[in-house]
């Protein structure tokens, strides 16, 4: 590879550096203070009283199961997305039937609440 | 150096500001918020978008830690701004202070583009970059604060629960009203309420001209009907901010601040009502939410529009004299959920202007009592704070909503701070 065809990527990394360092400096110059200013919440006008990490449930069965449902349909995407393009617009459309059958699968499953609080 | 100078003058043009409403405060809030709008300065948020915090009304206590709490987390530039004290325009104590809007406020922007003083400001309320997190104890203290605690939820799991206070400064929030939440998730488990009580003399301003009329003096009917408009206007204007329609809520602050000069705009009401009742957007927003039924309104004390919401036609004002002819507002398909609320407000506002321009007869009490924007207004042994029944209703009307609708439905009853003043200087067995 010759090196001159490197020049316009490096001409456009050492641009945005300078543009980076520029509107650090800028800031830096007009700010009233170096220190930042804190990092609590609002809460209209209140001290927070705990820590807002809010744990959840996994809904490890769920996930599970559609996590083998989907794997099973990428198993047989694989193996397509190699020949696919070799094969053509047939390739195409059976795959997408396929596809469509898994995704009515899915709005039967969204109706019945099987993705709530997933 | 020239450049900064020009860079900060033009970067803080349009100050933002943050309004902190205090109980007491309405009529400087109204000024500020009407000059913000005149002069295209933007109204902040959160403290993190403001330059300039303009706190209306006096603050004593509770309220003074949790005001400074919020000005510390405006980043610099920042200008404080006290109105509603007497006297010109001036500094005093770190805040500029006075009576005039426009005054407290150039001055308040001219103190932000202060280079020296503004680091001066910014180094003397540094505080330590935040803390760190405590790596001694893991899972239970973090930043020096517990974790949230656990409480069963309504599906039986065991979930976080979150206390959040929907405090006294809020954007589009009742002046001096604190909601403490427990929220799982976005769903309110618990409310604790609290309203805050102004010290000294403010006097309620929405519904200074009933009262007026109850001391012995000479009001028209013109002037407490425009009063009315202005109060429900103001109210909704609140509700569109909730609801996200900052352009409707424009325009009701405009006609809000054209009834309170006098001029009876019942066609531009008409206007903005014709709008609001065609989106399908604020319709889908607020229908079906946040009913209160009739029963439950009348047995927490409850009169005035909310009542008239849920299809009774109960309204002083049929029975008395100076009214020749009035027919209390009720609307068709009105079930006393956060939509028929805000649409008996237009409703009653329109029609209170049409009889403003109309009547020019003097304001009689019916029985020593007036029906004022938010409920019955009285004076002596009746006196009955309407506000305070409102908020009597918040724990019930929230608890099982989600975090959006329960804001929508403490904007749709929207108790007025200022109402507790006038009681509880009556009755000194006091409550809320």
């Amino acid at each position: 590879m010759e090196r001159a065809a490197y020049l316009p990527a490096i001409l456009l990394l050492v641009t945005t550096v300078l543009l980076v360092l520029a509107v650090y400096a800028v800031g830096l110059l007009l700010a009233p203070s170096r220190r930042p200013n804190g990092a609590d919440p609002y809460l209209s006008g209140h001290l927070p009283v705990e820590h807002a990490a809010g744990r959840y449930h996994a809904r490890w069965y769920a996930v599970t199961l559609l996590f083998l449902a989907f794997d099973m349909e990428m198993v047989f995407m694989y193996p397509w997305a190699v020949v696919f393009a070799d094969v053509g617009a047939k390739a195409l459309m059976e795959m997408g039937l396929f596809l469509l059958i898994l995704t009515l699968g899915i709005l039967y499953a969204w109706r019945e609440g099987a993705l709530r609080w997933a | 150096m020239g450049l900064s100078d020009r860079l900060r003058a033009f970067a803080l043009a349009r100050p933002h500001i943050l309004i902190a409403p205090l109980p007491g405060g309405t009529a400087s809030r109204l000024a500020v918020e009407r000059l913000a709008r005149d002069r295209g300065w933007p109204l902040a948020a959160t403290p993190r978008d403001a330059d300039v915090l303009a706190v209306c009304g006096a603050s004593d206590g509770d309220l003074g830690t949790h005001l400074a709490h919020l000005l510390s987390q405006i980043p610099a530039p920042v200008a404080l701004a006290r109105l509603g004290v007497e006297g010109p325009a001036r500094v005093h104590g770190g805040a500029v202070i006075g009576t005039d809007a426009a005054e407290v406020l150039d001055l308040a922007a001219a103190r932000l583009l202060d280079a020296d003083l503004q680091r001066r400001l910014a180094e003397a309320g540094a505080r330590p970059a935040g803390e760190q997190a405590d790596m001694g104890d893991e899972g239970m203290v973090a930043a020096g604060l517990p974790t949230a605690g656990t409480r069963p939820d309504r599906d039986g799991l065991e979930l976080d629960a979150l206390t959040v206070p929907l405090g006294p400064f809020l954007v589009a929030w009742p002046a001096g009203l604190t909601c403490t939440l427990v929220l799982q998730g976005d769903v309110v488990q618990d409310v604790a309420v609290e309203a805050a009580l102004a010290p000294g003399a403010g006097g309620a301003f929405w519904d200074a001209p009933w009262l007026r009329s109850l001391r012995g003096e000479r009001v028209t009917v013109a002037e407490a009907e425009a009063r009315r408009a202005a109060a429900h206007l103001d109210a909704l204007a609140r509700l569109l901010v909730v609801a996200g329609f900052d352009g409707p809520a424009s325009a009701a602050g405009r006609l809000r601040d054209g009834a309170l000069d006098g001029g009876a705009d019942a066609d531009g009401v008409a206007a903005l009502r014709r709008r609001l009742e065609g989106s399908r957007l604020l319709r889908r927003q607020t229908a079906g939410y946040g009913v209160i039924d009739a029963e439950a309104l009348t047995s927490a004390g409850v009169t005035g529009p909310a009542l008239r919401a849920t299809g009774l036609a109960r309204d002083l004002r049929s029975l008395s004299d100076s009214y020749p002819g009035f027919e209390p507002c009720v609307l068709e398909d009105a079930v006393g959920d956060v939509r028929s609320r805000w649409r008996q407000w237009l409703a009653e506002a329109e029609q209170a202007l049409r009889v403003a321009a109309t009547s020019d007869a003097v304001l009689e009490p019916v029985d020593g009592q007036h029906d004022g924007p938010r409920g019955r207004i009285a004076t002596g042994p009746a006196a009955h704070s309407a506000s305070g029944a409102l908020r009597s209703l918040l724990p019930g009307a929230l608890v099982g909503e989600d975090l959006g609708i329960a804001r929508l439905v403490v904007a749709s009853l929207d108790p007025d701070g200022d109402e507790v003043l006038v009681v509880e200087e009556k009755e000194p067995a006091g409550h809320v």
